[in-house]
């Protein structure tokens, strides 16, 4: 992300300067094809006045300057354009590197659980997935949801709402809720194996199994120990793109597989921000050195052909 | 987190400042340093001419040949390179002195990794074990260690021991967590933690798995836990399968970077503050 936001500045630097380039380098050369004198702010000529006052933008000549064909003209703008371009890129990657560096980061989570192959054959398998993006690093607890997937014969659906694998969602501290059909079942009791099996009912299995009794169990452990952010989500490195997977089978599992993931983001609208501020700073830049933005003082490269 | 976001603000505010302070202060530095306008035939101040003639009343030349202009035209340029050079500088400075400084500082560790041990024959079946935390330099950890031991009810029972004190805590079947206790871990605390899943601790098959937990759980503190086990004695359950995964990552003290730019930012700005009040000084010492 950080090379990424780099490589955005220097190819933004880069075209920049050659856009600049035609913004503000003209200037210096358009002087050359003066035909007499003009006002060294607005370019306005000066010839046949009777006054030191430009009747084009009111300014006193004695201020702003005349400027005539024979005034000493400075040269190396087009070097200094590219030069300050060159100089403000290494600023531009240090500046941003260094805010790069402690910007809060966005950091997500996902935990990936997969129970298949219960030795109840009741369903297909149990997905316990836990989410969460934050803020900043450390331990917290996640919300996690708990998705059957039942058997393609062996476990009709009773309803059409059913048709759909049935989910469970389980918030950390604040018990948890499921569909029964079209209405939704919310406890705020402690999240256990007695819910799971109060679910797995609702989605069409024998719950009085002793297997699946143990199943609902081992389900309810794991998504206890998604719930309290076990593992990689409680990493503590600023940056990560961790992930790791385990498998493993158990007396009730034909197979447990894990996963997790864990990845920091900085936010979009950071390197956006910086692009943009130093695309501003360029520019400023540019201006200022072509000369038109000066403090009560005459002008002696100023752009433009006279104007009759 | 926080000295992150202070550094953020600081950042933040540096730049937003040395804008408004180079907006406002450099366009006056800019004239200053070029100087007044002259006529540039004789160099005599052009407020000295009339304001209804363009004969020069020292040269007696029309100002209109060769022009009014700046004593230094130059000159206006060169507070800003000023401020571009030093602003280059202080980057280049600064880069180098931070790297050395948390080159000599000492590392931190990010440390993240899991154990799996599948067992037969016990009341149990399962026994994961993951640590997470951080080591700076050869210090002890600081972070959590929780162990889950599921039963062959299914059921789920943890320990969760926090590093470096080693104060635990354990998560019954049901969810419930106990409070912290006051004494480190120790063989006590892995039978508390067995109780807790329905175990008999009474039974000397039982008890005398303690040890070899506890032997785990150490490994496990140790950033690395252990799935191996070792040579079999009949003090220990038996292995079934496992495995263990970590990964870890290395960088400087949380708190070098975020320190690095606060310093440096402050010390760019005092800079720039420092030049641009320079160039606005008046030859006569006041601010223009």
């Amino acid at each position: 992300m950080i090379f990424a936001t780099l490589f955005i500045l220097v190819i933004l630097a880069l075209g920049g300067g050659l856009a600049g380039l035609l913004i503000t380098g003209l200037g210096p050369v358009k002087r050359k094809i003066l035909a007499g004198p003009v006002c060294g702010k607005c370019g306005y000529s000066v010839v046949g006045l009777t006054t030191m006052t430009c009747p084009e933008c009111g300014g006193d000549l004695r201020v702003s300057g005349i400027v005539t064909p024979g005034t000493p003209q400075h040269t190396g703008a087009l070097a200094a354009y590219f030069f300050f371009t060159s100089l403000l890129v290494f600023i531009a990657l240090v500046g941003s590197g260094a805010l790069l560096s402690v910007v809060p980061v966005r950091r997500s989570f996902d935990r990936d659980v997969q129970l298949a192959g219960p030795h109840s054959k009741a369903y297909q398998r149990i997905a316990i997935h836990a989410h969460e993006a934050t803020w900043g690093a450390g331990r917290r607890s996640l919300p996690v949801e708990i998705e059957l997937v039942p058997n393609l014969v062996a476990t009709a659906p009773a309803s059409s709402a059913q048709a759909m694998p049935p989910r469970m969602t389980v918030r950390p501290g604040a018990g948890y809720e499921y569909l029964d059909g079209s209405s939704r079942v919310a406890s705020q009791d402690a999240f256990g194996a007695n819910a799971v099996l109060a679910w797995m009912k609702i989605a069409g299995i024998d719950t009085a199994a002793g297997e699946v009794q143990r199943e609902a169990a081992r389900v309810a452990g794991q998504a206890h120990a998604a719930v309290r952010g076990a593992g990689l989500a409680s990493s503590q490195a600023r940056y990560n793109g961790l992930s790791s997977s385990s498998s493993t089978g158990s007396d009730l599992f034909n197979s447990i597989s894990t996963s997790e993931a864990v990845e920091s983001q900085v936010q979009v609208f950071v390197p956006i921000g910086l692009a943009g501020f130093w695309l501003a700073v360029w520019i400023a830049g540019l201006v200022f050195l072509s000369g038109r933005r000066r403090h009560q003082s005459p002008v002696t490269e100023v752009a433009g052909e006279p104007k009759e | 987190m926080i000295l992150d976001l202070i550094a953020t603000a600081v950042f933040v505010s540096v730049v937003l400042t040395a804008v408004v302070l180079v907006w406002r202060k450099l366009p006056v530095a800019g004239a200053i340093a070029a100087g007044e306008p002259v006529c540039l035939a004789c160099q005599i101040p052009a407020g000295l001419l009339a304001a209804d003639s363009f004969i020069c009343p020292a040269c007696r030349r029309d100002v209109r040949v060769l022009g009014i202009g700046l004593v230094r035209p130059r000159g206006f340029a060169a507070p800003f390179w000023r401020l571009v050079n030093y602003s280059v500088g202080l980057c280049a400075v600064g880069l180098i002195a931070s790297a050395l400084v948390t080159a000599n500082l000492p590392t931190v560790d990010y440390v993240s990794a899991l154990s799996n041990t599948q067992v037969e024959g016990e009341p149990y079946e399962n026994l994961d074990i993951n640590v997470t935390g951080r080591r700076t330099g050869n210090g002890p950890l600081e972070g959590e260690l929780s162990a889950d031991l599921y039963l062959n009810n299914g059921e789920l029972v943890t320990l969760v021991v926090q590093c470096p004190g080693l104060r635990y805590r354990v998560i019954d079947t049901r969810g419930h967590e106990s409070q912290w206790s006051d004494e480190p871990l120790s063989q006590e605390a892995v039978l508390s933690w067995l109780a807790a899943g329905g175990m008999d601790v009474a039974d000397p098959q039982i008890r005398r798995q303690a040890p070899w937990m506890l032997r785990k759980l150490e490994s496990g503190l140790a950033g690395m836990p252990d799935a191996s086990f070792g040579e079999a004695t009949t003090l220990q359950p038996r292995y079934f399968r496992g495995g263990t995964s970590s990964t870890s990552s290395s960088g400087p003290l949380p708190q070098a970077v975020p320190l690095c730019v606060i310093a440096w930012s402050l010390i760019w700005l005092a800079g720039m503050w420092l030049i641009l009040r320079q160039a606005t000084l008046t030859p006569g010492g006041g601010p223009a």
